[in-house]
């Protein structure tokens, strides 16, 4: 059965092209223009995942506002926001609605879907039991590269799939350093090295929450960042 | 000039005030003093009237109305003397300017000099004969003889009753005279009697320079005319020369002796007022008699008030109202009223007396003759003018005391207030002054505001001006990130349409074109990156957090990771031996250097060395420098490097310079409280050297 991909964009030609480009990759696609009437479709029947534009129309936050009421309904619902803002703010905010991702429109198509991949198959695991061939246990750390699930000292840690594929990143391999460079290919995506240094501080701080004495994301100035095993 | 000067000056305006509290007071004391003439001349009127015809209470011996009045050239007029003089020929006990009168000889320097005075019964004569060489009688016999008589001086006159009579007085030594008066006796033949009512004393002037006699008469001898001879002999015996106001030959009087009747004085003194002159005199101003109760000179109000006023009188000019002074000669009347009366009007005057600053008012009214108009004498009744000029005096001390005050209040807080205006003024200039920083960020903080004046005004349309330039300026700084997100969206819209487009089935021709839109949305992408880059640091400098960490450490791993980055230059890392602990944002520092070697490889040539250079000064400053071999810096630039898409360098590279790195750089520096600095090194070697200063403890702002 194909997987139906919702679009929640205001811009018809962006919501075309990207219809357009996970309908070639077989998916089922239905778009929505405003929140309104995307709400009174997935009434009826949730898509398997969903795609918001954070301003809808008229509503500036409607993007937000529909997550919420999604995610009210379904926990397990992959959704993705897409925006032309790439503010901290905006992104913060757009994670703490329990966003899977957030992700600037200039992604490319190519990355977009990858992550949309990402998502169906860590879908797919999260239903499947688990065969712990993609799970890396590092001390304390645990990480399912198929759930693309994070657990520290057993405790979940509730990552985005970008800073799920940093921490990934960097974690395979302790020690090493990963430059910026390797955290974007990783990720999938083109970040400035701002981004890349606010996504880090907000992985630490994601982990602090779960473990106060968190430390193992170390920064290597002007190289990168590595994974430091606290117990080895 | 300064608005304090000008305040200054505007509050010497008020010194107006005086100036026209002196013109009030000026003209009070004018119209007082009117009013005081007015009522001295109804006096002087009344007694005047009361005088009308009493020609035999005027004039001594002039019962008829005299027609030779005004006087003739030989008339003598004896002034009013106050005590009567010694007889002693010396005449220093008369009135000082007592007139003279003069009759000359036929020869040259000869001269007859003649003064008259009255006091109670008697008239006083000094007669005076300057030049002429005394030649004394030989003896008092001699007198008699014509042969040995010296100088003789005649006095013919009428007698009460109107028979001519004749004396003269002569002396043998200098002292007493003797007057002899002829008598005729029968056959007409003359004989000369002694006349023991003549009392003089002769004196022979200093160094010989004449002679001057002085003589007493009782006034009771003589009628209404009257009239001197001298017989000047040079020798002896010798024939004289002889001129007077006699006729020389008959010894007949040519003129007349205009003087008081006996009760005219006493007449005068029962009009008599306390501090006040009453005074009667011939049309020609020639005081007959007077009254005379005028308060001495010299009571004048001592201390620290009369010297005031006498300061003020002198910065006042204008202030003595008298119209002249009075005649120094008390026997005369002024000159000016006497003829004002004389044609018959009454008059008043504001005289100064002689020698003294006191003012004396003077009424004068005619009296005239019973039946006609014609003015036989002249009323004089006068004042000193000391009780109001006292009273005006104190008036415009007070007024001008009071005045001064004010000025002195108005001065004082016109200086303040515009003092205050200025501090104001200065403050809002400053504030203005500093309004724009160096580093083109305005401060809409601004002083005054709360004033509820035009300076208020100014201040809340500076302040209202700098918010809304601030504004503007924000506007244009953010305008780059907000035109980034507004070109993201069509961006985006192009950029998958092409990607969509690639995955159609499309001919080589048309795949070249796809490529070269990609690779052109790439650019523009890259482009709209750089725009919104930043606000995207600004943001990130606001969230970043301060921790400790060691910048010699961080340097010498960043210098050995930009050794691995950029291959073709030389790095090397100088003073970083030894740790330098910081409390700030590692990553932005980091971020800082990145920036500035990146900027350093940009514009050295390949094979350069780049010199990093850690600067770790006692307290609280801490400099990185980079140093490179490139061209120096444009000189227009300025610290406009550091500032936001200051664009200064045109790279043959593809990359678009916004020339943001060198913002990031400042805007890192201002978070630690530090500032980045670019220079020029000396040449040769030459070079540029960035750097970035920051402090070791900076807070959270």
């Amino acid at each position: 059965m194909k997987r139906t991909i919702a679009i929640v964009e205001d811009e018809p030609a962006i919501r075309d092209n990207y219809a357009a480009a996970f309908a070639r990759e077989g998916y089922s696609v239905r778009t929505y223009a405003s929140r309104r009437l995307a709400l009174q479709a997935f009434a009826a029947r949730l898509p398997d995942l969903v795609v918001i534009d954070i301003s809808l129309g008229d509503e500036p936050e409607g993007g937000y506002e529909l997550c919420r009421e999604l995610r009210a309904r379904s926990a397990g619902l992959p959704i993705i926001f897409l925006t032309a803002r790439d503010s901290e703010l905006d992104a913060v905010s757009g994670l703490r609605l329990g966003a899977d991702d957030f992700l600037t429109k200039d992604l490319s198509l190519a990355h977009l879907l990858a992550r949309v991949n990402a998502l169906f198959r860590r879908v797919d695991a999260l239903t499947r039991p688990a065969d712990g061939q993609q799970v890396v246990h590092r001390g304390a750390l645990t990480l399912d590269g198929e759930r693309l699930q994070v657990l520290w000292n057993g405790q979940p840690v509730l990552l985005s799939l970008t800073e799920f594929w940093i921490v990934h990143a960097i974690a395979r391999h302790p020690g090493h350093v990963r430059n910026r460079q390797q955290l974007m290919d990783a990720a999938n995506v083109v970040l400035d090295d701002n981004t890349i240094t606010s996504h880090v501080k907000r992985i630490r701080r994601k982990f602090q929450s779960v473990d106060p004495a968190f430390d193992a994301v170390q920064t290597v100035y002007g190289m990168g960042y590595r994974w430091v095993d606290p117990a080895g | 000039m300064l608005i304090r000067t000008k305040l200054l000056l505007l509050g010497l305006a008020t010194l107006a005030l005086p100036w026209a509290g002196c013109q009030y007071v000026r003209e009070v004391e004018g119209s007082l003093r009117v009013a005081e003439g007015q009522s001295l001349l109804a006096v002087a009127q009344t007694i005047a009237t009361s005088l009308r015809g009493r020609q035999d209470l005027l004039y001594r011996g002039l019962a008829e109305p005299a027609p030779a009045l005004p006087a003739g050239p030989y008339d003598l007029v004896p002034v009013p003397l106050a005590a009567p003089p010694q007889l002693d020929g010396r005449g220093d006990d008369w009135p000082a300017a007592a007139s003279w009168r003069r009759i000359r000889g036929r020869r040259d320097g000869e001269a007859l000099e003649l003064r008259a005075g009255s006091h109670e019964r008697y008239l006083y004569l000094l007669v005076r004969a300057p030049g002429d060489r005394l030649v004394l009688d030989a003896s008092d016999d001699a007198a008699l003889d014509p042969g040995a008589s010296g100088d003789r001086l005649w006095i013919a006159y009428a007698t009460p009753e109107g028979a001519r009579q004749q004396l003269f007085v002569s002396g043998w030594s200098s002292g007493t005279v003797r007057g002899r008066r002829v008598a005729t006796r029968e056959l007409g033949r003359p004989e000369f009697v002694e006349e023991p009512r003549v009392q003089g004393a002769l004196r022979r002037l200093d160094g010989d320079a004449g002679w001057a006699m002085e003589l007493r008469l009782p006034l009771s001898m003589l009628g209404g005319e009257f009239g001197v001879l001298l017989d000047d002999r040079d020798a002896r015996g010798a024939t004289p020369s002889s001129y007077g106001s006699a006729s020389p030959r008959e010894l007949v009087p040519r003129g007349r002796l205009v003087a008081a009747a006996p009760e005219l004085g006493g007449w005068l003194a029962q009009f008599g007022q306390p501090g006040v002159r009453i005074a009667a005199a011939t049309p020609q101003g020639h005081v007959l008699a007077e009254a005379n109760a005028l308060p001495a000179v010299g009571t004048e109000a001592g201390g620290s008030q009369a010297l005031l006023s006498l300061l003020y009188r002198r910065f006042l000019p204008g202030t003595t109202l008298a119209e002249r002074a009075a005649p120094a000669d008390r026997g005369l009347l002024d000159a000016a009223q006497a003829r004002e009366v004389a044609a018959g009007r009454g008059s008043t005057a504001l005289l100064a007396a002689p020698g003294g600053r006191r003012l004396v008012i003077s009424a004068a009214a005619p009296v005239r003759e019973a039946g006609s108009d014609r003015v036989i004498a002249v009323l004089q009744v006068a004042q000193t003018a000391d009780r109001w000029l006292l009273l005006r005096d104190r008036a415009l001390t007070r007024l001008l005391n009071l005045t001064l005050l004010a000025v002195a209040i108005v001065v004082g807080a016109a200086l303040l207030f515009g003092a205050h205006l200025a501090l104001r003024l200065e403050r809002v200039r400053r504030a203005s002054d500093a309004a724009l920083s160096r580093d083109g960020r305005i401060r809409t903080r601004f002083p005054g505001t709360d004033g509820r004046d035009e300076l208020g005004d100014v201040a809340r349309a500076f302040a209202a001006l700098l918010g809304r330039l601030a504004d503007y300026t924000d506007y244009l700084r953010t305008l780059a990130g907000k035109l980034s997100h507004e070109i993201r969206t069509p961006l985006t819209i192009v950029r998958s349409s092409l990607e969509n487009l690639e995955a159609e089935p499309l001919g080589d021709g048309a795949r070249t074109y796809v490529a070269r839109a990609r690779e052109g949305s790439e650019r523009l992408a890259a482009i709209v990156q750089a725009m919104g880059a930043a606000t995207r640091v600004e943001e990130a400098i606001r969230s970043a957090e301060r921790t400790r960490f060691d910048l010699a450490d961080l340097l010498e791993t960043a210098t050995q990771a930009y050794r691995d980055a950029f291959p073709q230059r030389e790095f090397r890392l100088e003073g970083a031996g030894h740790p330098c602990e910081l409390h700030g944002a590692p990553d932005l520092v980091l971020q800082a250097v990145d920036k500035l070697v990146d900027n350093a490889v940009d514009f050295s040539p390949p094979g350069s060395t780049i010199r990093l250079r850690l600067r770790d000064a006692a307290g609280d400053a801490v400099a990185i420098e980079v140093e490179n071999d490139g061209p120096p810096l444009p000189t227009a630039a300025g610290p406009r490097l550091f500032e936001s898409l200051w664009q200064y360098r045109r790279g043959e590279d593809e990359r678009p310079h916004f020339g943001l790195g060198l913002y990031i750089v400042r805007l890192i520096a201002e978070f630690h409280a530090g500032s980045a600095r670019a220079e020029d090194l000396p040449s040769p070697p030459g070079g540029v050297r960035f750097t970035l200063g920051i402090s070791r403890r900076s807070t959270e702002m």
